[in-house]
């Protein structure tokens, strides 16, 4: 059928919205600090076949995995019968998720006793039982990381609301007040989706909201191989390094293979090292929303929507048991950092075929510490993303102290975590002076973030990664700076690995430091009022602005 | 009182350009701006663009009005960007041309949305300053104040009440406003123990002193079921934040302006309008030439006192509750 062009517009835009609108609810009524501070959630609508129509622009990581987390239901259920009292559920990284604190949930939406489509929505919540709380850096298979959910249906009536689903989840999650009330806040995302298109379809009739579901779909389809055919078509070869994989010394290698033929694009990892025995693997959903992440990000304008057509053009292949396409059972919880480096092997490539279109490799790593207290009242945990530095630009600076475009997650303010943990407290936060790579145009500055201990027997917990390899500069620009974590106890620094676990006492200090993010361009290039400006706002100290950029010390003097 | 308004070579400002721009088009009448208060230099007007017209190769005629188009294109996207894209459909909407250049691009915008039906109240260039004199007196307080809801809540809601009911009072009659007693509303920004974000609760003050704390409890399960689609959770402890009041001294004064008098002279007259590519015949008048009851068919133009109004092809104007201008797109009309 034809749709309007004036239809089309208002119809997808309010499509979008709603996704957006999803997004702003699940937040707003979320209990852990990881979803309501940080925001690391996304919301979505789906057309009935179950592929993205819109998504809201919180957590990158989900983009174009939230299809992949969808397509085992239309293999195991007769979508059309499914009615409102039924939820999907699943947060199984070998059935198309990501890793067990993901938990997708996906509404049907019905009208006029037809099937429309579904609202969707993931939180990552803070504890789903496991090991440890939050992060078990011993798994050594994912039975050990948390409760496995594989793709099931439950009956809103029967099973929640004090039914036998939520009581299950309850009795196996460590802080139930927080994901409980997490899981009830997507469901009101879900609600909000499911309100806006029923609305649509009231107004334009269910035929033509489906039909705009669709082209929406062939439209982004249209403007990405539109973006791919203006880039020359060739093979490109891309690499990046995770330091190890926290039990031997061993770096990980990532390798990537971009082919570039008239409108479309492959991406073959193959040279990737195999998958590991401790918990960085990327199940193949995190592969590809890495992958497609990047070619979107730099290839395609900011108004191209990121939905199911936009992957049509993108073939992407990762062996079966290789980090980034482990085999069932191996442990992925800390998967954004292999995320992350296929991310970074994919730009090189790109920053080939189109270095104007590129960043340079940022800090791009999720350093996540855990710090949870097991007491007379219960458990609480503490959970927050610390990012670090963006890598450069051809026309920009990287941006300073944010989290990595894949998880694109806020920090969580200090008075928040002030109010709600009497644990601990943080007494340093800021950002680490010349920690972005010089460059015409330099990197991003890293934080670093300092916590003093108030109570004994505190378990700790984190992964990171960019303590040896520093993120390298683009074209003639110079590397970030590695990142760092550091515990002062009794007088004496005790410098941790980049993946750890260990037990904190009162007293102690944990100081992390993330890095920076690599330059672009010559160094020597950067203009003299940009170098100024570093050196006044304090992200470069004067021996840097000398020695590094070449100011004369003269005109150090003012 | 006469004046001569400088546009001078190069227009210091985008309203300057405009203004400009819609000299050159005839859709300001350089004799009658402002009622004929204040008269524009035509000449200065044409000038503006002749460096620009040069440069993009295009005619003085066709630089104007592709900054006019510019201009309404911006207009446009800015719209769109609070209706479409919240998923609100423009089309649904009645759209008010007020301020001095409203009116003057109101249906152009239109016409870009696919609305079809544009207003233009009374006294439409001065209509923000006519609002702020014909408001109602109204202040708002907040205060912080967080504490669980348990049966001694009642007791404190109505201490802060009072406490914020006599700021409030003081400050009117501080500044000497006494034409009535002020109207209170109280909010209470309530969350469940454990989120991050509130929810705005309205409790009715004259009930306060008989509120218990299971009623306080419902109110904001009632605010939470609307807002997330679930209702408060039974045995989750619920805390209120803070407080806003809000206190309004009505006023039933309307400023009275000076309406224009009709001098008698039928206005009208007909005009050049230089549109994109060609010149076409345009009826001016103004509004107090307007009938009661005529319907007059664009290209129109409709000089008021602080404002002009500009009736493109396909739309037609007339006068509803004796001032305001609807003007339709034909399409549309009944």
């Amino acid at each position: 059928m034809t749709i309007t062009a004036s239809d089309h517009a208002v119809i997808s835009q309010s499509l979008i919205a709603a996704a957006r609108e999803m997004g702003v609810k699940l937040i707003r009524s979320a209990y852990s600090t990881i979803v309501r501070d940080a925001n690391d959630a996304s919301s979505a609508l789906l057309d009935r076949h179950g592929h993205v129509v819109a998504q809201a622009e919180l957590n990158a990581m989900h983009l174009g995995s939230i299809s992949t987390a969808f397509e085992p239901f239309a293999r195991y259920y007769d979508l059309s019968a499914l009615t409102e009292d039924d939820v999907l559920i699943t947060n199984h990284p070998y059935f198309g998720g990501q890793h067990l604190p993901d938990i997708f949930m996906f509404s049907p939406i019905r009208v006029g006793g037809e099937l429309v489509g579904f609202a969707a929505s993931v939180a990552h919540h803070i504890d789903v039982g496991g090991g440890a709380p939050g992060l078990n850096m011993a798994a050594r298979e994912f039975y050990q990381e948390g409760l496995i959910i594989p793709p099931v249906r439950f009956s809103l009536s029967r099973d929640w609301a004090g039914g036998a689903v939520e009581r299950l989840f309850a009795e196996n999650f460590r802080v139930p007040e927080q994901t409980i009330g997490d899981l009830y806040a997507q469901l009101a995302g879900n609600n909000t989706g499911i309100a806006r298109v029923r609305q649509l379809c009231e107004k334009y009739g269910s035929a033509t909201v489906v039909a705009t579901m669709e082209e929406l779909q062939n439209y982004a389809e249209r403007r990405i191989r539109s973006a791919i055919s203006e880039i020359p078509n060739g093979t490109f070869d891309g690499e990046d390094l995770m330091d190890s994989d926290g039990i031997t010394d061993d770096p990980v290698r990532f390798k990537a293979r971009v082919v570039i033929e008239d409108d479309r694009i492959s991406v073959d990892f193959t040279g990737t090292s195999p998958q590991v025995r401790s918990n960085i693997n990327a199940p193949y959903a995190s592969t590809l929303a890495s992958t497609m992440s990047c070619i979107k990000a730099a290839l395609t304008a900011p108004d191209v929507p990121f939905n199911a057509g936009t992957a049509r053009p993108i073939e992407i292949s990762a062996p079966l048991g290789t980090i980034l396409n482990p085999k069932h059972p191996a442990p992925v919880r800390a998967r954004m950092v292999a995320g992350y480096r296929a991310f970074n092997a994919v730009m090189k490539a790109l920053a080939q075929a189109a270095p104007e279109r590129v960043m340079a490799a940022g800090f791009d790593t999720t350093t996540g510490p855990y710090l949870s207290h097991s007491g007379a009242h219960g458990y609480k945990v503490y959970h927050e993303i610390i990012g670090g530095g963006y890598g450069a630009s051809a026309e920009l600076d990287g941006c300073s102290g944010v989290d990595g475009p894949m998880s694109n997650c806020s920090n969580a303010p200090v008075e928040s975590l002030d109010m709600d943990f009497d644990y601990f407290r943080v007494v340093g936060y800021g950002l680490r002076p010349d920690s972005g790579g010089a460059g015409r145009q330099r990197g991003g500055l890293g934080i670093v973030r300092r916590y003093a201990i108030l109570k004994d027997g505190i378990q700790y917990a984190q992964y990171g990664d960019r303590f040896n390899f520093k993120p390298e500069g683009l074209f003639g620009a110079a590397a970030g700076q590695e990142a760092s974590c550091v515990l002062s106890r009794d007088g004496e620094d005790l410098n941790l690995p980049s993946k750890t676990s260990r037990i904190l006492q009162a007293g102690d200090v944990l100081s992390v430091n993330t890095g920076g993010g690599a330059g672009y361009g010559p160094v020597r290039e950067r203009s003299r009022e940009l170098v100024m400006r570093d050196l006044e706002d304090g992200y470069i100290t004067p021996e840097t602005a000398r020695d590094v950029y070449g100011l004369e010390i003269g005109s150090l003097d003012r | 009182m006469s004046q001569k308004s400088s546009l001078i070579q190069f227009p210091k400002s985008v309203s300057q350009a405009l203004a400009a721009g819609n000299v050159v088009r005839g859709t300001i009448r350089p004799e009658a701006f402002l009622g004929g208060a204040m008269t524009i230099d035509s000449e200065a007007a044409r000038r503006a663009f002749v460096d620009l017209a040069k440069s993009l190769n295009l005619s003085v005629q066709e630089a104007a009005t592709s900054a006019i188009e510019l201009a309404t294109a911006n207009i446009v996207r800015a719209i769109q960007l609070i209706s479409t894209e919240r998923g609100r459909d423009p089309r649904d909407y009645v759209l008010v041309g007020y301020g001095g250049a409203g009116p003057l691009h109101a249906c152009e915008v239109a016409e870009s949305l696919g609305i079809g039906r544009v207003l233009v109240p009374p006294f439409a260039g001065v209509l923000s300053a006519f609002g702020l004199l014909a408001s109602d007196y109204r202040q708002y307080d907040t205060l912080t104040r967080r504490f669980q809801v348990d049966e001694t809540s009642p007791e404190v809601i109505d201490e802060v009440y009072r406490e914020l009911r006599g700021r409030a009072a003081g400050r009117f009659a501080a500044l000497g406003i006494d034409e009535a007693a002020p109207d209170y509303s109280l909010t209470l920004e309530m969350r469940h123990v454990g989120q991050a974000f509130e929810v705005a609760v309205e409790l009715p003050p004259e009930g306060l002193s008989k509120l218990t704390g299971e009623e306080l409890r419902e109110a904001f399960s009632q605010v939470h079921l609307r807002a997330y689609s679930y209702p408060a959770t039974p045995g989750k402890a619920v805390e209120v934040v803070s407080f806003r009041l809000g206190a309004v001294v009505k006023t039933d004064r309307l400023p009275r302006i000076r309406p224009q008098r009709a001098n008698g002279q039928d206005p009208r007259r007909s005009y050049d309008l230089h549109l994109r590519g060609r010149t076409i015949a345009c009826v001016g008048t103004t509004r107090t030439g307007l009938g009661a009851d005529e319907t007059l068919a664009g290209p129109a133009i409709v000089d008021d006192v602080s404002s002009t109004i500009f009736v493109p092809e396909g739309w037609a104007a007339r006068l509803v509750a004796g001032a305001s201008l609807e003007i339709l797109r034909e399409d549309r009309a009944k």
